[in-house]
């Protein structure tokens, strides 16, 4: 056998391959899904609270599925390079989107998106909420929200905010503007220096997660004022929720769900629910939830994405409301 | 003795078999992946951050930690060698340890940068152990203000790091500060410089950079010199490996210098282990009788920022298990590791689960002598990496340097910005200047931006509030007496000669 010769049987084997491969991929609805692993996309840094989430979750869809569920990390541009990079892939169940509250408020505060949040995706289901603590710095000397209004009525508090359009900002925005009291935002670069912010009482407010708060709020650093979810955390069941506090229709809830293509086979999306469903509903991933902060959260994929799109809506008038500008 | 029965717990907890096993897996890990170019210690840490869930909580952060650092420990290893440093911090040590390397003194550099490695790191964990109650409030009270002028003190002292002439050196770190404008701007989330480029709007991707700037030239520079395949032609001998006496003598005071520096400079959650390495170096380059010998091969140049670098790498554990505020990702990862078990860092997790606290300090001296062990011997096998004929070196170099950028962000984008960077850096090493401050300048001046309008912010544009705290004031005014240093010895130089 010449050089030439075995140069054309390669190039064949490739050519024959790379057929393959395609034939392969073309027909997804032909075999079981998954047969191959499964991209988990999402749009923050490793061990952000999203992250840890979406690997505590997608470990548990790889036993279900019996396919590798692979997390891959795709930060910038608050969320919205992962949600691209999920829309120009094939809509074929294969690359998953952890989207979470900031997806449904970048739609109103960006013009630029190369997507459409309500057009291009499509819920799998809830994952978690993650309930922000409005936490105040003790040096402040109100015990309860009525004094901390008071307080603030009197000018000069700060409060931080993880970076300009997070959920934390639009929703002290909301609440100032319901308390009738005027307060300075002070952006950090993430949650975890926004919360050093409020523990060094550099700022006196901030909407923490529990996890990093809670510790500061038993040792008395911290004075944990409301919670901002429809309902009390599991986690700090002694901190009354905004609307228990007579502010109707506060609610802040840092969602974190699972989305796909919008038109990725609803058989697809059906199984693809129900391992998630499953590892929600197992015992040891609430006790993983609670654990960070997060309360689990189930739903079907048809009230995910009718969720999602009431959460665009609400966010965009608040942001309309208090004539918040974002460039 | 509180500390000592403590510290008695510690080492209780992490002398079983079985902790043992998994300090060693992962000071290993962390080594291997330190020495591959780009490739750092969050790929490895969040891959592995699954099995932690079946792990005991103090067993996955012994783990955990024991990448950290160990990747911290391989990529010195690796800028020596090869110029491939994939932190600013080792930029630092790749300044003088590349041009021993180049003197085939690529032994001696490691086994200093090993030892110093060592001291640095047992000299944080004596101090955090006796004092990490207090260290924690240090970390508290550091404002934006204060950050601010930590930042200046920084990038000044950044500046004098460059070899060579100082002008060049403000020059590198100002192009820095150019550099780290692309992105969003803080207080109106505002893109600055991204052409439209949504891959931009978080700013440059520094590992990306750094391989750039350095990794990349340097392949190039060789091309471009006369391709001498110095490989079969040199063979180590084991003498040639351990440094001299004089070499060792010399390593000595830098690193007792620069122990203290460093634990400190890492309680600063997110900016200390940076600064640390520099602010060490350009120490050294200050209290130096002949600075001209650094950049060239000095051994202060190396002991000096790798003893500081690694105390400081043992001083962040502090702000981010004492306070649960993480500096950066990779913090960020081990308190998520510790909180999926339910245990919540925080200032009660000392007193709540003495275990893991004591037992994590006692880790970091077991893992770091396993360093010390593993790699004495391994040495020679490092060095024998440099007789590798550099047209199969070379091509290795670039492609683990790709693989590591991707590795990063998961983002093809950063392989555009090593190219682009790559023939920036080649005309930065045609025109002498020094690409360290520059990196330097990209981290430090996004921070100091950011922290400047929050100072202001807070003091409601009063610029006094520089002046009016205590540690904020005493930083700016070492930062002018740094830049101010160098012609105020002209002056005194110029003095006495005119009286002799």
């Amino acid at each position: 056998m010449n050089a030439s010769t075995t140069r054309r049987n390669t190039v064949k084997t490739i050519v024959i391959a790379l057929g393959l491969g395609t034939c392969l991929t073309a027909l997804p609805a032909a075999a079981q899904f998954p047969e191959s692993p499964v991209t988990l996309v999402l749009g923050s840094t490793p061990g952000s609270a999203p992250d840890i989430l979406g690997r505590i979750v997608a470990e548990g869809m790889s036993e279900v599925l019996g396919q590798p569920v692979v997390v891959e990390n795709r930060q910038g541009a608050n969320g919205s390079i992962a949600a691209t990079q999920v829309a120009q892939a094939e809509p074929d169940g294969y690359s998953l989107m952890l989207m979470t509250a900031v997806h449904s408020i970048t739609p109103t505060t960006r013009s630029d998106l190369e997507y459409d949040f309500n057009e291009d995706f499509r819920g799998v289901g809830m994952v978690a909420s993650v309930p922000l603590l409005f936490v105040v710095n003790n040096e402040l000397g109100t015990p309860d929200m009525a004094s901390f209004v008071e307080r603030a009525r009197e000018g000069d508090i700060f409060y931080s905010v993880p970076g300009i359009g997070s959920i934390q900002q639009l929703a002290t925005e909301e609440f100032a503007d319901r308390a009738g009291i005027e307060m300075t935002v002070v952006p950090y670069r993430g949650g975890g220096n926004a919360t050093n912010a409020v523990i060094a009482n550099e700022v006196q407010l901030f909407f923490a997660g529990i996890p990093p708060a809670l510790p500061h709020v038993e040792s008395g650093a911290l004075t944990a004022l409301a919670i901002s979810t429809p309902e009390r955390s599991p986690a700090a069941p002694d901190v009354p929720t905004m609307v228990e506090l007579g502010y109707d229709g506060l609610v802040a809830d840092n969602w974190h769900a699972l989305y796909v293509r919008s038109e990725t086979p609803d058989d697809v999306v059906a199984t693809l629910s129900e391992a998630l469903n499953t590892v929600l509903a197992r015992p040891e991933t609430a006790e993983m939830f609670l654990n960070v902060g997060a309360t689990p959260w189930a739903n079907s994929p048809d009230e995910q994405t009718a969720f999602g799109h009431g959460e665009v809506e609400r966010w965009r008038n608040v942001i309309d409301e208090q004539g918040l500008t974002f460039d | 003795m509180d500390i000592l029965s403590n510290l008695a717990l510690g080492f209780q907890e992490v002398l079983t078999l079985e902790t043992l096993s998994f300090c060693l897996f992962g000071v290993t890990v962390g080594m291997l992946i330190g020495v591959l170019p780009g490739i750092g210690a969050m790929a490895a840490i969040s891959m592995l951050l699954p099995i932690t869930f079946y792990l005991e909580p103090g067993q996955a952060l012994i783990m955990l930690a024991g990448i950290y650092y160990g990747a911290q420990y391989g990529n010195s290893i690796a800028s020596i060698l090869l110029n491939v440093p994939g932190t600013p911090s080792a930029a630092v040590t790749a300044l003088d340890g590349y041009p021993l390397s180049k003197l085939g003194k690529a032994g001696p550099a490691i086994f200093i940068t090993t030892a110093a490695s060592f001291a640095g790191s047992c000299f944080a964990i004596v101090c955090l152990a006796a004092f990490s109650p207090v260290i924690a409030g240090v970390a508290l009270a550091f404002g934006s203000a204060e950050y601010f002028a930590l930042m200046v003190f920084g990038l000044v002292t950044a500046s004098t790091v460059a070899p060579g002439s100082q002008i060049k050196g403000i020059a590198m770190v100002v192009a820095g500060l150019i550099l780290g404008l692309v992105g969003t701007d803080i207080t109106s989330g505002t893109f600055r410089f991204t052409f439209g480029l949504i891959e931009l709007t978080d700013g440059l991707t520094l590992v990306a950079v750094a391989m750039g700037v350095f990794g990349a030239t340097e392949v190039i520079n060789n091309l471009s010199r006369k391709m001498h395949d110095r490989g079969a032609a040199r063979r180590v001998r084991i003498r040639e490996l351990i440094p001299t006496g004089a070499d060792m003598k010399q390593a000595v005071k830098p690193m007792m210098r620069a122990a203290p520096l460093g634990t400190f400079l890492g309680v600063l959650p997110g900016a200390g282990a940076t600064i640390a390495a520099f602010v060490a170096y350009g120490l050294e380059t200050r209290v130096a009788k002949d600075r001209r010998r650094f950049g060239k091969g000095a051994i202060e140049g190396i002991a000096a920022p790798e003893t500081a670098n690694n105390a400081a790498a043992q001083g962040s554990f502090i702000p981010t298990l004492s306070l649960g505020i993480p500096g950066d990702a990779v913090m960020a990862l081990m308190l998520g590791a510790l909180l999926i078990h339910g245990v919540q860092p925080g200032p009660q997790l000392i007193g709540d689960h003495p275990e893991i606290f004591w037992g994590l300090l006692a880790s970091f001296w077991i893992g770091n002598l396993m360093l010390l062990i593993m790699n004495i011997p391994l040495i020679g096998v490092w060095v024998r990496i440099l007789s590798i004929p550099y047209k199969y070196l070379y091509p290795c170099v670039l492609m683990l340097i790709c693989v590591g950028v991707y590795s990063v962000h998961n983002s093809g984008f950063d392989l555009f910005v090593v190219v682009a960077f790559a023939a920036i850096g080649y005309a930065m090493s045609i025109a002498k200047l020094s690409p360290a401050p520059m990196l330097l300048g990209i981290v430090l001046g996004v921070m100091m931006e950011d922290n400047l309008k929050r100072a202001m912010l807070l003091s409601r544009g009063d610029p006094l509030v520089f002046l009016e705290r205590p540690i904020c004031a005493v930083l700016l005014g070492l930062s002018l007496l740094m830049l101010i240093w160098p012609l105020g010895m002209r002056l005194v130089r110029r003095v006495h000669r005119s009286r002799a």
